[in-house]
């Protein structure tokens, strides 16, 4: 069964600490980061004192540390590719984008809207943390996938709409500081894991209604496929990160077929002008004073990823 | 546009009190004597036998946790609740028609109780007991041992073999459909501290519709539900369920029913949510009522999961699901009470209940055609 860890603060130090029946027990490794804590995982049994924290005494982190890779996949659930505007049947490609390391955030605090951002989304995703180093093809499978996937984790790829699909600026868009809250446990995955994944289900709720609810099976690439592809032209090392793509649920709702075409004989500013218009007037974009909160958990927990708790405040 | 979905019940900062457990169930009943006998043989130990109200017990404790009392309809009376903080009891004393009972509901207990209407106007008693009541008991079980392959407990022993009522430890939680199934939810979170453990969302439109609350105990354990709080057309008590000692128990409590006549309803089977091994079996009214054993025990860390609702989702195992186990049928009276709730104001979302009917039409396995 997956082990859970977390990283956190406790009076300006940090620790990371294995997280067991809602509690913490500190490790007493220092402010080790993800690579190290997970080859420190995978070579020593964690030694646990008989200290332990309550949740709400400790500062929870982000379980993945800078500097590190982080890639995504996006449309990568049946229902939200639809909402997206794309046909599940058509699509033959897998859609990879990359974040900052910048926009890496602790799970339990802050998003910052920045100034000129109006459409503010989230995306809950299941994240999928390397174990080995990948510098040519590599053929991965189920059978061998647990030597390149050491661990997974939730996070909440927070994207600034206005600035990702008109500028055509995804990096930026979904990189903004904050704008990546992760954990906050990292999941240390053991034999036999994997078959479980398939039933963890995502939820996501902003001021306590639901928004996102899905499982890890509706997933229209699996993680074997993805990261044989991904090894076809992209370096990885261990620390890594690969964030699997967002069930249906976003603020985000791409206008349907008659308006795009309508749309494709305006010029691109007055096509996206229209297009920042109409979102705007989406109650589910996020605003100042909104409350994320977000887990991802199988129905018996047997493996739970935590629990994120985001406020989303204005930036300066 | 596509509405955004209700707002879900949550843990609340700072409850009116915070209840320890169920304490009893009220029902009346046409002919309570009658009812009395099948709950004799469902395994319950009768209490005290008055011409107009029949109080019962399980083995755990000689408070009473039943109670058949007369009345013109098969109907729900009331709920208790224990609580063992006298600034909570004078808390909820404070609230607006509450009524108090210096002896207790049942005059002989001798705990004071006082009685608040929840949201759909139902009368909850907080019962007051001393936390010591609380405490583990030893109730002197466990004459059964399971071998295994690598564990044999059981040594040039066969199992024992045993006849009669299931021996019923106590009542565990109780199931109520609502009109307005957020408020009434709330509520139970505000004023006696509930937390939910898990929630069921319809899919597609992800509105909340049932919700499985747990008593915040700290770091004690507490079953996974103690009430739960389902989206109804009408406002009543779908089952309520009684824990007995282990799976043996349960069989032998379903076979003791059968033998006297009495016809089930679904059995046996382990939950999802809860997680409980269960019979199902209906009352001389028709009312639901469970055995059930093994269920989880969950401390105030556990944290809330959700999950979409279907007939599926009700089961991880078990006998096939009768077609009539989810009373899907819209009846006269559910229709007067539906009205009813509509002219009284009530936020009735009558999407979501059309919603759940169509999921709880669907049958949960592709071998069962209804």
């Amino acid at each position: 069964m997956a082990i859970n860890y977390v990283r956190f603060q406790k009076d300006k130090q940090i620790d990371w600490a294995k997280f067991a029946e809602g509690k913490v027990y500190p490790l007493g490794l220092g402010d080790m980061d993800t690579r190290k804590f997970l080859e420190f995982s995978k070579t020593e049994s964690a030694n646990i004192g008989s200290k332990s924290y309550k949740l709400s005494e400790v500062s929870l982190l982000s379980p993945i540390s800078s500097p590190c890779q982080i890639i995504c996949q996006g449309a990568n659930y049946k229902q939200h590719l639809i909402e997206s505007g794309l046909d599940p049947d058509d699509k033959s490609y897998n859609l990879f984008f990359t974040k900052s390391d910048a926009s890496l955030t602790s799970p339990v605090g802050e998003v910052i809207r920045p100034k000129h951002v109006k459409l503010l989304d989230y995306e809950i995703e299941l994240g999928l943390v390397f174990g080995k180093s990948i510098d040519s093809y590599t053929e991965v499978n189920s059978q061998n996938i647990s030597e390149y996937v050491a661990a997974i984790f939730m996070a909440n790829d927070v994207s600034a709409r206005d600035i990702q699909l008109p500028q055509l600026q995804w990096y930026k868009g979904k990189s903004y500081r904050t704008f990546l809250p992760a954990g906050p446990v990292l999941a240390v995955l053991e034999p036999g894991d994997f078959e479980i994944l398939n039933s963890l289900e995502l939820t996501l709720l902003v001021n306590d209604r639901v928004r996102q609810h899905d499982t890890i099976s509706n997933l229209v690439f699996k993680p074997e496929e993805t990261i044989t592809e991904l090894s076809s032209f992209c370096n990885i090392l261990p620390g890594d990160v690969l964030l699997t793509g967002t069930p249906s649920g976003c603020a985000l709702r791409a206008p349907g077929k008659m308006l795009q075409k309508i749309a494709g004989l305006l010029s691109e500013r007055k096509k996206w002008e229209l297009f920042v218009k109409g979102q705007s007037k989406r109650s589910q974009y996020l605003q100042p004073g909104d409350v994320i909160h977000s887990f991802i958990r199988t129905a018996d927990r047997r493996i739970d990823l935590g629990d994120q708790f985001l406020k989303v405040v204005q930036g300066l | 546009m596509k509405q955004l979905p209700s707002k879900c019940p949550t843990r609340s900062k700072d409850p009116i009190s915070k209840a320890r457990d169920i304490a009893y169930v009220r029902l009346g009943r046409k002919n309570p004597e009658l009812t009395a006998d099948y709950y004799k043989d469902f395994g319950l130990s009768p209490f005290e036998l008055f011409k107009d109200r029949i109080l019962f017990h399980g083995v755990s404790s000689d408070l009473p946790c039943w109670s058949l009392e007369k009345a013109d309809r098969d109907s729900l009376l009331g709920l208790g609740l224990y609580i063992s903080s006298t600034e909570e009891f004078e808390r909820l004393r404070q609230m607006d028609g509450a009524e108090v009972w210096p002896l207790g509901r049942f005059g002989a207990e001798h705990f004071p109780t006082v009685t608040i209407k929840d949201p759909s106007d139902l009368p909850v008693d907080a019962v007051l007991i001393p936390s010591s009541f609380f405490e583990e008991k030893d109730r002197g079980g466990k004459f059964r041992s399971w071998n295994s392959d690598g564990k044999i407990l059981r040594k040039n022993k066969p199992q024992p073999y045993d006849v009669g009522p299931a021996k019923i430890n106590r009542l565990g939680h109780a199931v109520f459909l609502k009109q307005e199934f957020l408020k009434n939810a709330q509520w139970y979170c505000d004023v006696f501290g509930m937390i939910p453990s898990d929630i069921q969302i319809l899919p597609g439109s992800k509105e909340p519709v049932i919700a499985f609350l747990r008593c915040d105990l700290g770091e004690k354990l507490t079953d996974h539900h103690t009430i739960v709080i389902a989206s109804g057309i009408d406002d009543r008590l779908e089952h309520c369920a009684f824990e007995l000692e282990d799976l043996d128990e349960v069989a032998k409590g379903r076979e003791w029913l059968l033998k006297r006549g009495w016809k089930p309803a679904w059995g046996i089977g382990r939950h999802i949510l809860g997680s409980q091994i269960f019979d199902y079996q209906r009352d001389p009214s028709g009312m639901l009522v469970e055995h059930y054993t093994d269920g989880d025990k969950f401390d105030d860390t556990v944290p809330v999961g959700f999950h979409p609702i279907s007939r599926e989702s009700l089961y991880q195992w078990g006998q096939d699901m009768p077609e009539d186990f989810l009373d899907t049928e819209i009846s006269w009276d559910k229709l007067i009470q539906l009205v009813k709730g509509l002219f009284l104001g009530r936020n009735i979302e009558l999407r979501k209940l059309i919603q759940l009917k169509k999921v709880a039409e669907r049958s949960p396995r592709s071998w069962i055609k209804y």
